[in-house]
């Protein structure tokens, strides 16, 4: 599904963000990525989102080269890949439903059907009941919710996620990862980059380790 | 489409991602647009103060080039009436009889420079100066005549130089008091007009580029501060189609409802105008009429705003969207 081959990342400024990285992830795995802040963890996922391009070596995400991808094409790409961030991104203008329905919009579903899934999706984090709400005013576990909620509603066959505890106490964490096995469970391909290792360890799931942007360990 | 390929050879449990058809993607076309414009319907008249400023300022810049160029229309109108440039008008001696005068006009036909003889007489002139000048009481009680008799003569040639060489040998005929070159200033007015078109394009090209400037500034500010919806639609496979559409339809609406605004600017002054210039007209025995922009004109002030507001919309949005491109 996901396949890396001597991937290496090279910023503006000679920064070395990654280097030499291959590894493949195949349908239906559940795959965390680990290492120190800074080895290179959101690098590979935004190779992955097409919101960087390697500077050698070649991506395959669902049997599709990356790299001779235009900018009329990422769209496309973009939309089998639902993402939860750190921060959860989530706009304050609007309320939780239209939060979550804007995947939806955005690959055109119509309005009954898009409202559907949005309760679908709610239902599936356990906030059915927060629909009208603004995310300004719900707390941080339930603002990543929201956030993986809306990853997850146009159904891609793979998710991302970027550090999506980093805010949250153990407890959450947990809930979190739980949610996040069941999208898998369910055929969803999931690569979440974590640096809670004692997490990632109860989880009991490969793992690649980066250390300055080299992969290290694939366990 | 590419749904139609992202679910191909994908495993037939669980997370199926939504098929949609070409008709369901033409549908969520003509929806998407319906909606960004009621989007921006709603922006605006959530701040209508700033909206109607921006407006006004537009409106002003479009309609000075326009009021410029009709009125130059209009000046442009009012002398092609005369365009016989070549006609000397030659005042007799008023000492001259009516036979003396007669032959005197008879012997200028004869001429091979002249292709028309016009005689006016001392009365029809006199009748005419009445007619037109207002002080027929005046000229009333006057005991004879004060109007020397007028030959107006059309030259063959209308080169400047042999008009000049004509209007001294006419002049220098014993018949002839005074001959006058009437309307050699026609042709300096319409040399005039002709430098004025050019510095009315300069302008307009200038006042254009002030409406880009502001509407795409305007622009730059609204995607500004839409910045993180259009970083996270981006991100879940927004085209930049579908990111740019609300903008251009801002860009848009400021162009045409400026033009709007700008045509209503110029066909008020047109009427305001219209009065004195109508007095004027009268004074001076015209029929002239202003004229204002017209539908064509109209149409093209139109199209006009609605290409910078596009255009402008266009140039902010898309400087945006190529700093988002993957490097």
């Amino acid at each position: 599904m996901i396949k890396f081959e001597q991937v290496s990342k090279e910023y503006q400024g000679g920064y070395q963000a990654i280097q030499d990285v291959s590894f493949a992830i195949s349908p239906g795995e559940m795959v965390f990525l680990t290492g120190h802040s800074g080895a290179g963890k959101s690098t590979v996922l935004k190779l992955i989102m097409l919101m960087e391009r390697a500077s050698s070596g070649s991506i395959a995400v669902g049997d599709k080269k990356l790299s001779p991808m235009g900018s009329r094409d990422i769209p496309f790409h973009r939309r089998q890949i639902g993402v939860v961030f750190q921060n959860h991104q989530l706009l304050f203008d609007r309320s939780v439903f239209d939060n979550i329905a804007l995947p939806l919009r955005i690959c055109g579903y119509d309005a009954v059907d898009a409202a559907r899934r949005v309760r679908a999706a709610l239902d599936k984090v356990g906030l059915l009941n927060r629909e009208k709400l603004n995310p300004r005013v719900l707390s941080a576990g339930e603002q990543q919710r929201i956030g993986i909620a809306r990853a997850i509603v146009h159904k891609p066959k793979i998710l991302l996620a970027d550090e999506p505890t980093g805010n949250l106490d153990p407890q959450l964490s947990a809930e979190v990862m739980t949610l996040f096995q069941q999208f898998n469970r369910i055929g969803t391909t999931v690569l979440v980059a974590s640096h809670d290792l004692s997490l990632i360890r109860r989880m009991n799931c490969r793992t690649l380790t980066l250390n300055n942007g080299r992969l290290v360990d694939d366990v | 489409m590419s749904d139609l390929r992202a679910t191909r050879g994908q495993p037939k449990r669980g997370a199926q991602q939504h098929v949609l058809t070409k008709q369901d993607q033409r549908r969520h076309w003509f929806a998407h647009h319906g909606e960004v414009a009621k989007d921006c319907l709603r922006q605006w008249l959530s701040a209508p103060v700033s909206t109607l400023m921006t407006i006004l300022v537009l409106a002003v810049a479009l309609a000075l080039p326009s009021f410029l160029f009709t009125s130059l229309a209009n000046i442009t109108r009012l002398t092609s009436g005369w365009d016989d440039e070549n006609k000397i008008s030659l005042y007799l001696h008023t000492n001259l009889s009516e036979s003396q005068i007669e032959g005197f006009s008879q012997r200028l036909l004869l001429r091979p420079d002249l292709i028309a003889i016009d005689l006016i007489d001392a009365e029809q002139g006199l009748l005419e100066f009445k007619q037109y000048s207002g002080f027929s009481d005046l000229l009333g009680s006057l005991q004879q005549n004060p109007l020397p008799a007028v030959i107006a003569v059309l030259a063959r040639d209308t080169s400047e130089q042999s008009l000049e060489v004509l209007q001294q040998q006419l002049s220098a005929l014993p018949q002839v008091e005074q001959a006058v070159l009437d309307l050699q200033w026609i042709k300096r007015l319409n040399a005039m007009l002709l430098v004025l078109e050019r510095a009315i394009i300069a302008l307009s090209l200038l006042l254009a580029f002030a409406v880009l400037l502001i509407i795409g500034n305007t622009i730059r500010l609204n995607v500004e501060s839409r910045r993180d919806e259009i970083l996270v639609a981006k991100l879940m496979g927004a085209t930049n189609a579908w990111v740019r559409r609300p903008f251009l339809y801002t860009g848009i609406f400021y162009g045409v409802t400026a033009a709007i605004s700008a045509w209503l600017i110029i066909e008020m002054s047109l009427v305001v105008m219209q009065t004195p210039v109508l007095h004027l007209t009268l004074l001076y025995q015209s029929n002239f009429k202003l004229i204002g922009l017209g539908a064509f004109g109209g149409l093209l002030l139109l199209v006009v705003g609605l290409s910078l507001g596009l255009l402008a919309a266009l140039i902010s949005v898309n400087k945006f969207l190529n700093q988002l491109e993957p490097k």
